[in-house]
């Protein structure tokens, strides 16, 4: 996995360089704007991590002129900037996720890997979440490789779920999801619900409540 | 009623228009006077005339007749002479020798006695019983050599027809009059209008400006006297607006400073951490990452709470669901509810309540809530967000099941860097303090409470509704 990290704090750039790479990445680093931008436009990466305050050109521009190419690659923004807007705005450029500075290195591991297999699972069609695996285009969900009996409707729960992992999703943008030919009410999507959990319940899955909210996926799959 | 600052209030338009008509007035009453005394001195010049004739016709029947002077009246000229519909007639006529030849003795001789003939009769204001009398007096030369051949004739007549006359052409004159002290002072206090119709422009351009909106004011036309004051308002916004950009950017710049090294720090130590071997290393390499995690924290908290306050009047306020904002925020917690093994729940009243404020920092003080809670509950508690409103302001609460605080720390919460006492959860003391802040930014208040049951704590943002 090829990885461009753009930091000009240098004690920061060395730690992180040096941590990325016992992490199995293969890391180029930028220490500014402008020639990020540069390396950017000609070289092809798996994913970048993107400081916002950078010298010559800022982060947040450097962010929107590479989606402005169309490039799709994930980004992970890391922000001294903490307030609300600042996110805000990161996410709308473009940012596919965000990190507050200081962090957790376990926590930027964590982050990098799930977008990076959440991209790959976009690209191939299929989600993935500890044993459980979906294949979207079949609309086929398999627990390691036996495949499991779900109704279509399930299988659309599942899905949504699956692509949020650990992530509330609410009744109503599962009913959205679920209303592709016909309206699905918000009391039909907890019958589905119902009867997927009960099904996952079966092969040791939970699917969390959270009430007044939605339902959720833990990341951390069995 | 005083302006800001305390000043006396006084109103230009008033102002303008006294002295406009403290000027006038006075003017149009002058010209009502003189017109009255012209008025009257041509209608008694009129009747004078008219009285003339009457003693000059009496003159006329004077005769002498063997030397002595006679007069000749026959009833009928008596009684044309003494016959008026209005007024009562007197006249008398004394001889050369003051022996009476006709009419009364009611009428009084002139004050100075005529000596020479005249031409023209002489006229003077006199009394009947009581009544005011207007005469007319002529004297007679009968064209002998005696000095004292002269005939007084005199003719008066009491007041009535005149002063009639003389009110009805006040009269008639003074509505005319009256309409032209009206027009005249509507003229003024319309063109007193026209004149401070760019203030009131003015006042509209400033009062309509958002409080973001810092650019200059522009106006399509301004007179002379109020341009300066323009461009000094203009001047000013001018100067705000880069004082609050420059407070808004150290903010930025002050975060970014602070935070970078912290983070260099914390990646430094987690690598060092990871090759470590040796337990008392790894041990205070811990401990210097938690202390590097509170620092990090307190640095936020200080960062949030002078946006909040830097915010206060910056902030355009929009309305906004507080159902939708509150049910977002509570999302993005969630994970870390259970992974705290905390059940967090979310209840909404009503379908939608709407509030005017900055998304940004309800969203944030909501978070701190949330932060708060969730800190000090344990695995098994429960942490319910709930939005409501009631006729008068919308709320939004955070009610947690956790340990709670005694009944005489609750109002303390809200102060800055208050910790209960004893408590052994990490935290600098400023969460609630921003929350209160942001609150109070939005005309609203922050208020804790014991949980239902007494268990737990209960804290609410307050916030007036807006209808839409």
């Amino acid at each position: 996995m090829r990885i461009l990290l753009v930091e000009d704090d240098p004690a920061l750039a060395s730690s992180l360089n040096q941590g990325l790479r016992q992490m199995g990445f293969a890391v180029e680093l930028s220490q500014d704007g402008g020639e990020a931008d540069a390396i950017l436009s000609v070289r092809k990466f798996d994913a970048v991590v993107l400081d916002l305050g950078l010298p010559g050109l800022s982060g947040m521009e450097v962010l929107k002129r590479l989606r402005k190419r169309g490039a799709t690659l994930p980004v992970l923004i890391l922000t001294a900037r903490d307030a609300m807007a600042d996110k805000v705005a990161g996410l709308n450029a473009g940012a596919d996720d965000y990190l507050l500075k200081p962090f957790d290195f376990q926590e930027l591991e964590a982050r990098l890997n799930a977008l990076l297999r959440r991209t790959q699972a976009e690209r191939s069609g299929w989600l993935e979440a500890g044993r459980l695996r979906l294949d979207r285009s079949a609309r086929q969900a398999f627990l390691d490789l036996a495949p499991l009996p779900l109704s279509a409707r399930e299988v659309g729960v599942l899905e949504l779920l699956m692509s949020r992992l650990g992530r509330v999703v609410s009744k109503e943008q599962l009913a959205e999801h679920l209303s592709q030919d016909e309206e699905i009410g918000e009391n039909a999507v907890e019958v589905y619900v119902h009867r997927l959990r009960k099904k996952l319940e079966a092969v040791g899955i939970e699917i969390r409540t959270l009430r007044g909210l939605g339902y959720l996926l833990e990341k951390d799959l069995p | 009623m005083t302006a800001a600052g305390g000043a006396k209030r006084y109103s230009l338009r008033r102002l303008l228009l006294s002295r406009l008509l403290v000027f006038l007035l006075p003017l149009v009453v002058l010209t009502l006077i003189g017109a009255f005394f012209a008025t009257y001195h041509y209608i008694n010049e009129a009747f004078d005339r008219s009285l003339a004739r009457r003693a000059y016709a009496l003159a006329d029947q004077v005769e002498v007749r063997d030397g002595r002077v006679e007069m000749d009246l026959p009833q009928s000229a008596h009684d044309i002479l003494e016959f008026d519909p209005t007024d009562v007639l007197y006249y008398r006529v004394i001889g050369p020798n003051g022996e009476p030849l006709a009419g009364t003795d009611d009428l009084l001789l002139p004050a100075e006695s005529l000596t020479q003939p005249t031409r023209k009769a002489t006229f003077y204001d006199s009394e009947v019983e009581g009544e005011p009398v207007r005469v007319a007096a002529y004297l007679l030369s009968l064209g002998g050599t005696s000095a004292n051949g002269n005939v007084l004739i005199l003719a008066g007549e009491t007041r009535d027809k005149r002063s009639r006359l003389v009110e009805e052409v006040i009269a008639a004159m003074l509505l005319p009059m009256l309409m032209v002290i009206g027009l005249m002072a509507y003229g003024v206090s319309l063109g007193v209008d026209m004149s401070l119709k760019p203030i009131q422009a003015l006042r509209k351009a400033i009062s309509e400006r958002s409080p973001q909106d810092l650019r200059p004011i522009g106006m399509p036309a301004i007179p002379n006297e109020i341009e300066p004051l323009l461009t000094e308002m203009n001047r000013l916004m001018t100067d705000v607006g880069a004082l609050h950009d420059s407070s808004r950017h150290f903010l930025a710049d002050a975060a970014h400073q602070l935070r970078t090294p912290l983070a260099a720090l914390k990646a430094q130590t987690e690598l060092t951490l990871r090759s470590a071997r040796d337990e008392s290393t790894r041990a205070s390499l811990k401990g210097l990452l938690s202390t590097l995690d509170r620092q990090s924290h307190l640095i936020g908290q200080l960062l949030a709470l002078s946006r909040a306050e830097s915010a206060a009047k910056a902030v355009e306020f929009q309305p906004l669901d507080l159902v939708q904002l509150a049910r977002d925020v509570a999302a993005d917690w969630a994970p870390r509810a259970l992974e705290q093994g905390i059940d967090l729940a979310f209840d909404a009243g009503h379908d939608k309540v709407w509030v005017r404020g900055d998304r940004n920092s309800l969203m944030e003080a909501l978070s701190n809530l949330l932060d708060n809670a969730l800190r000090y509950c344990r695995p098994g508690d429960s942490v319910t967000v709930v939005v409501g409103r009631d006729e008068r302001e919308a709320h939004l609460s955070v009610a947690d099941t956790g340990p709670g605080v005694g009944e005489n720390e609750l109002d303390k919460l809200f102060n800055r860097f208050y910790r209960v006492p004893g408590t052994q959860i990490e935290g600098c003391g400023l969460g609630l303090a921003i929350v209160k802040q942001i609150a109070q930014t939005h005309g609203g208040d922050a208020r804790a409470q014991a949980g239902r049951d007494g268990h737990g704590l209960d804290v609410s943002l307050h916030l007036p509704l807006t209808e839409t």
